[in-house]
């Protein structure tokens, strides 16, 4: 499979539903501002609406770090609507809700299992210019964690302010002396 | 007034693989270079940093060093920060030369050390000239701290790149501040990674930077 780091979104349109209302989303829309696609398998199923509810609740916080959510699965946009009239955790989220029923996002982001017509659990961060910073893929039974999806997004976001070169404080009070080593000498 | 027979010549921090690595290094040293310590004999901090100071002196002939307490420091050094110690300062023809560690500079930092003193006794690392004039010309004082964690490799990268910029501009002070022996330095200023640079007070840097990009950054942020 290709590796999909730093893989520039492309060219799509797809009907989606947020807040009770239909409207298009082009690869356009997620430009300028940090954006997360969440694939999952399919509506009216189990694990889906316990993550997307999960998401919905840390949906805030994603917006505090001015990151914008997709979900993506390959109903359409008609079936997110009757999922959210029937369902009191689908009706609280105020993302965006992508219709895929061609397939177009999932096979580009290469989530699509042919013969289920079902997308794998994706998850993809896209940086302001529609790049993918960082993803992971389960398989359809294994559930993802919108926190740690949150600790990825800002690191993504720190990385992309201040590079990759800096290391996490650590330290504890009382700590003793690390025994210098002189590994850099090498540069003179 | 610090007894500096009470300050062993030998430092626990120095093993016998350390010692003949910075022989090496040392043997190269073309000029003078003065290290000036200021601890409070109370403290294990300024003790082993003090040891090694001591311990480094005695390796060449061209380094040497000289103890203070705080209260002398105050008086007689007042180009030097006293408040946080220990402080090692090296100066060059009894003038201070806007190198300064705060802490010990165990772990990776011993490199910051070798490379300050290296930098400022010369032969000194390359520099291209072009940048070197431009760091000549800086009419402003110019305050840089980097605050760092002795277990970080990119802190001591960071430190050496500074510290090099002092060596060669009257007008830079380049200090090394270990964040986890000042934690009220580290709550003022939110510190949850390093190395983090702070220039002038006005400007926060996260992470490496070449001399090139501190340049752009001083000329920024003039004090």
């Amino acid at each position: 499979m290709e590796n999909m780091i730093n893989k520039q979104v492309e060219a799509f349109q797809v009907s989606a539903f947020c807040k009770g209302e239909f409207l298009d989303v082009t690869q356009e829309d997620l430009k300028g501002h940090w954006s997360v696609l969440f694939f999952y398998p399919a509506d009216f199923t189990f694990v889906c609406p316990t993550e997307l509810g999960d998401l919905a609740d840390y949906y805030e916080e994603f917006k505090e770090e001015g990151c914008e959510i997709y979900s993506v699965s390959e109903d359409t946009h008609f079936v997110h609507k009757a999922w959210a009239d029937a369902s009191d955790t689908i009706k609280k989220i105020q993302y965006v809700m992508l219709g895929d029923p061609a397939g177009v996002l999932a096979k580009q982001f290469g989530v699509l299992v042919e013969e289920l017509g079902q997308a794998q659990r994706g998850t993809f961060i896209l940086n302001p210019k529609g790049e993918v910073k960082a993803y992971e893929i389960h398989d359809m039974g294994i559930g993802r964690n919108a926190e740690e999806l949150l600790r990825k997004l800002r690191a993504a976001k720190f990385v992309e302010e201040h590079g990759d070169q800096v290391c996490p404080a650590k330290w504890q009070p009382g700590e003793e002396t690390l025994s210098p080593s002189l590994d850099l000498v090498g540069m003179l | 007034m610090i007894n500096i027979e009470k300050i062993s010549l030998r430092s626990e921090l120095i093993t016998e693989e350390l010692e003949s690595q910075l022989n090496t290094v040392l043997g190269k040293l073309t000029g003078e270079v003065c290290m000036v310590c200021v601890i409070n004999p109370e403290e294990k901090a300024s003790m082993e940093m003090a040891e090694l100071v001591r311990h480094m002196a005695g390796l060449s002939d061209k380094l040497s060093c000289r103890f203070y307490d705080q209260a002398e420091a105050e008086k007689e050094l007042p180009e030097l920060d006293a408040s946080l110690l220990p402080v090692t300062a090296l100066y060059k023809n009894d003038r201070y030369t806007g190198v300064a560690y705060h802490g010990v500079t165990g772990g990776k930092e011993m490199n910051s050390l070798v490379f300050g003193i290296y930098n400022t006794a010369g032969p000194g690392q390359e520099i291209s000239g072009r940048i070197q004039k431009k760091l000549q010309k800086l009419e402003d004082k110019v305050d840089i701290r980097v605050f760092v964690s002795l277990s970080c490799h990119h802190c001591a990268q960071q430190v050496i790149t500074c510290q090099k910029m002092a060596s060669e501009s009257e007008m830079i002070e380049a200090r090394m501040i270990d964040a986890r022996l000042y934690p009220e330095l580290a709550e003022q200023y939110h510190i949850e990674r390093i190395p983090m640079t702070i220039v002038n007070e006005k400007e926060v840097l996260m992470g490496t930077k070449t001399i090139e990009e501190m340049y752009q950054v001083i000329k920024k942020c003039k004090k």
